[in-house]
């Protein structure tokens, strides 16, 4: 093989096909975010991006957002290394407790979003089984779970959909890890907490790392889990994208293809801090 | 921290992570044969089978099911197609090459599909497919490349080339080295990829609403408006019935896998 033809097989082909079957269709919808903000295209006007980059409803919507991804990923994370580290090894009550823990993992997020709904609303089952202990008389007394500011029914979604996916990472990490750094560290003195928070902990969130990352913001981008969950004030921001696009209006067109351009923006930072933390680990 | 001293924190966990896993699906599975379920009531006065009769026997929402399995399938067959020679070329290709496919893979995935749905909305509209499941199937192929190429990538870039120079060394060509060497030790992986292409055209919702205006109804959409609706039991039977089809697509797959292990490993 000369050097022009291995120079076409290891850069060009793959080069050209990534380009024309991912590239074209993400540069191509980023470029209509663009030109629609900027009032080119799709019945819009100009001067979006200035106008939602100064409304507080949009850096509301941002931190709202934020927030679920923050707090759903960081809960997902901590449940997931408790029953790696509880129930790693390979014995029959590990087997079982790996198993119950997956359970979730195909179930589509509309699902998750319904059960959680019907489960946590102040008409679901916790309520029905307060009122019958006789903690609340009506539905309004339960303690609003979803639609609530804190959006604590979308973070209960994320973690019950997200948690089997880190533990499944987090326990091939350790099955390819295998014990000898801890062996080495007790057969030093370490005690077992000093070699699980020295040793094991570490090794697992370095090699986590992208996992996390890719949980993250796939539920920054979530519109299933908020569109059921979530307060209406402040939106989410994948349903703020949403209300401005069905708003009658060129403003308000320009306005959604300009805070998908902030959500864009977002996720792609986030992107390429998963490719460093990929590369590194 | 060692779990063998750890018994009754254990067994609480265990406890505790049994109740959270199974809890939403018991909540759905109660709901959709539920019969007489009113407030306070904590079980149902009975079960029967009427919301899942009322799913079924309605043609939009059979039309729905029908257009959800037709682009689950068409979008794991031509995403599987066209990210493993991608996954391929991509492994072969220098570490910058690897890294820039691998980004813009990454990129599909983390896309907001609410973003992503936006500016393919204008593309496809500009391409005379607006609200067609044909546009639909071409939206959902973005983010199920992009997972599917993070697959194929992960998969040649350990991948020996040692048995495909031995089969070239003894006359095969091209063709009968991917008929007879690549796909055979590629089963797992490939049974893999087209489950998960499945299961991200399944779940989709963002990008369907979008780009299929309305016009095109899938059964997460479906399920959204009967919950929107106010129809609960109706709604777990959608949930349920979205569910069971991606239990059984993973199983399968993983199945396959296991029954392909030997090959592969």
């Amino acid at each position: 093989m000369n050097a022009s033809s291995r120079h076409a097989r290891t850069v060009v082909v793959p080069l050209l096909m990534a380009g024309t079957l991912l590239g074209v269709p993400i540069l191509v919808s980023i470029g209509y975010l663009v030109a629609g903000a900027l009032g080119w295209v799709g019945n819009t006007s100009s001067g979006a991006v200035g106008r939602m980059l100064t409304d507080t409803a949009v850096w509301r919507s941002v931190m709202l957002s934020l927030w679920i991804a923050t707090a759903g990923t960081a809960i997902a994370l901590i449940g997931a290394l408790m029953i790696a580290l509880l129930f790693g090894r390979d014995r029959r009550l590990d087997r079982l407790a790996q198993r119950v823990a997956a359970l979730p993992l195909p179930v589509p997020t509309v699902a998750t979003a319904v059960a959680v709904l019907l489960l946590l609303s102040q008409s679901g089952w916790l309520s029905r089984v307060a009122a019958q202990m006789h903690l609340i008389t009506t539905p309004a007394q339960f303690p609003a779970l979803v639609y609530d500011p804190w959006a604590i029914g979308v973070i209960v979604a994320v973690v019950w959909k997200e948690l089997p996916f880190l533990l499944l990472v987090a326990l091939s990490l350790q099955s390819l890890r295998g014990s000898a750094l801890i062996d080495a560290a007790r057969t030093l003195g370490a005690t077992p907490w000093q070699a699980t928070r020295t040793i094991t902990l570490p090794l697992l969130l370095r090699g986590m790392a992208p996992s996390i990352v890719a949980v993250f913001v796939f539920v920054l981008g979530s519109l299933e889990l908020p569109l059921v969950l979530a307060p209406s004030s402040p939106l989410a921001l994948p349903m703020l994208i949403q209300e401005r696009r069905q708003a009658l209006g060129a403003d308000s067109h320009a306005d959604a293809y300009a805070i998908a351009l902030i959500a864009t923006a977002l996720a792609l930072s986030t992107a390429l801090l998963h490719e460093k933390l990929r590369s590194d680990a | 921290m060692t779990p063998r001293r750890m018994p009754i924190a254990r067994s609480l966990l265990l406890l505790a992570l049994t109740v959270f896993a199974l809890a939403p699906l018991a909540i759905l599975i109660a709901t959709s044969f539920a019969r007489g379920w009113f407030y306070p009531a904590a079980v149902p006065a009975g079960f029967d089978g009427g919301a899942w009769h009322d799913l079924f026997a309605d043609a939009a929402h059979r039309g729905a099911l029908l257009n959800s399995l037709l682009l689950g399938i068409a979008t794991a067959l031509t995403a599987t197609a066209c990210a493993l020679p991608l996954g391929r070329a991509a492994a072969a290709g220098a570490r910058p090459v690897r890294r820039a496919v691998a980004l813009l893979a990454f990129a599909a995935v983390a896309l907001p599909p609410v973003v992503l749905g936006v500016g393919l909305q204008l593309t496809v509209l500009s391409l005379g497919l607006g609200g067609t499941l044909f546009g639909v199937f071409l939206s959902h192929l973005v983010p199920a490349l992009g997972y599917l190429t993070l697959v194929f990538l992960g998969v040649f870039t350990r991948w020996d080339t040692r048995l495909e120079e031995a089969a070239a060394t003894l006359g095969a060509t091209a063709s009968m080295r991917w008929r007879i060497v690549l796909l055979p030790l590629l089963r797992r992986p490939i049974t893999e990829a087209l489950a998960l292409g499945f299961l991200v055209s399944w779940a989709q919702v963002a990008l369907t609403l979008l780009v299929g205006g309305g016009a095109v109804r899938t059964l997460p959409l479906d399920v959204l408006a009967m919950l929107q609706s106010g129809q609960d039991q109706r709604a777990a039977a959608g949930a349920l019935a979205l569910t069971i089809p991606a239990l059984i697509v993973l199983g399968a797959s993983r199945i396959a896998a296991r029954n392909t292990a030997a090959v592969v490993a």
